[in-house]
């Protein structure tokens, strides 16, 4: 199960210039600084992470660190 | 040995100031110039049609080349995607009349999108070797206005109307060394024209060039034997500043050396890899070159490029 720091590892690993340590677990990324490409970004990291590919139609979905953790449960 | 020799281009003066365009969008300035990256989008004129932009770029190849003679051209290929009509005639036989080159030319189409430019090197060197051509030129004009919605967010930030001429013959500034080619046409629903508007999926040709080009470049560089701190600069398809980035991210020690120039022109299809070359390629700093293009197909092409001596 993803954690709250493995999902922001993986946030500056896909280069999100956002305040990635000012996210909490329940904000929207789009009220924190994050764009729809960054959310892409994002996903490719946790995608090769887990070993879990996302549907585009799952995407709007993963709005939130939560959400994120919840979306990758096992 | 034939390779590049010179290359010029026509980016038509009008335009779309595309922070405007986002505004229209809800996208903030951020956004606009940190991952779109293009400022702005050039339009070619009402009564301008892709055999005019080939023209134009082809003219300024006769101004900025002495040496280069239209007389002599003996192949002209033009690759594009949105030729003149509905693409038949080819647009390649009128750059012919219009520039009036010979009529025992070689002239044809090549049908790719922003992989095109580096295939159509790489066919334009060939066809010329087999059959003892010296001279040819290879055009990019892919006026994707003539395709854009401009309703559509997804795709309407993206694209500039541009024109390229790379003049291949024999003593070339730059040799065309190891390439490399790929396609997947299973990924051909994520950017396709339908009702003659073009339709793109922005995640998944995201996903695509972040995750397939730089192992691809990496693989090409490997078979080439050539380490990475020897390559001066990576000239990859401008698809927009994210998609750069992405690539550039993957290559941690060298990603300094990947060339981002967007701001004034926007994605340019398959003009995008020449645009950079003719403003760097020439200027005598750089002696390996890495070029990849990809898009549409989905295809990639990538290529090394060595400087020679000059002719």
């Amino acid at each position: 199960m993803l954690t709250e720091e493995q999902v922001k590892a993986a946030m500056r690993a896909a280069g999100v210039s956002a305040d990635i340590d000012a996210i909490g677990l329940n904000d929207k990324f789009s009220e924190s600084g994050l764009d729809s490409l960054d959310v892409f970004n994002l996903l490719i990291e946790l995608q090769a992470y887990t070993g879990q590919q996302v549907p585009d139609k799952d995407v709007p979905l993963l709005e939130s660190i939560a959400a994120i953790i919840n979306y990758f449960k096992p | 040995m034939i390779g590049i020799k010179a290359i010029a281009s026509y980016v038509p003066g009008e335009s779309i100031d595309n922070l405007q365009q986002g505004a229209r969008f809800d996208e903030s300035a951020e956004f606009m110039r940190d991952k779109i990256g293009a400022l702005r989008l050039p339009r070619k004129g009402e009564h301008e049609d892709t055999s005019d932009l080939a023209v134009a770029a082809v003219n300024a190849l006769i101004l900025k080349q002495p040496n280069f003679n239209l007389a002599s051209v003996d192949a002209l290929v033009v690759v594009t995607q949105n030729g003149d009509g509905a693409g038949l005639p080819h647009t390649s036989a009128i750059v012919q009349h219009k520039l009036g080159l010979p009529t025992t030319i070689a002239a044809f189409d090549i049908s790719l999108g922003c992989s095109g430019y580096v295939y159509g090197l790489y066919v334009l060197k060939g066809f010329m070797q087999a059959t003892g051509l010296s001279s040819g030129v290879l055009v990019t004009a892919d006026p994707y206005s003539k395709i854009l919605d401009p309703e559509d967010r997804v795709t309407s930030l993206l694209f500039g109307d541009a024109a390229t001429a790379t003049w291949l013959g024999t003593d070339p500034y730059w040799a065309l060394d190891h390439v490399s080619f790929g396609t997947d046409g299973a990924g051909a629903e994520h950017l396709r024209v339908v009702d003659g508007t073009l339709q793109m999926n922005g995640r998944q040709v995201f996903n695509f060039a972040a995750l397939q080009i730089a192992p691809h470049l990496k693989k090409l560089l490997e078979s080439a034997e050539l380490p990475l701190d020897q390559v001066d600069a990576f000239c990859v398809h401008q698809g927009s500043a994210a998609i750069v980035e992405a690539i550039a991210r993957r290559f941690p020690e060298v990603s300094s050396r990947f060339v981002l120039d967007i701001e004034q022109t926007g994605n340019t299809v398959s003009s995008s890899i020449p645009l950079l070359l003719e403003k760097r390629a020439f200027e005598g700093n750089w002696n390996n070159l890495a070029i990849s293009g990809f898009g549409v197909g989905l295809s990639w092409a990538s290529a090394l490029l060595i400087r020679q001596e000059l002719c």
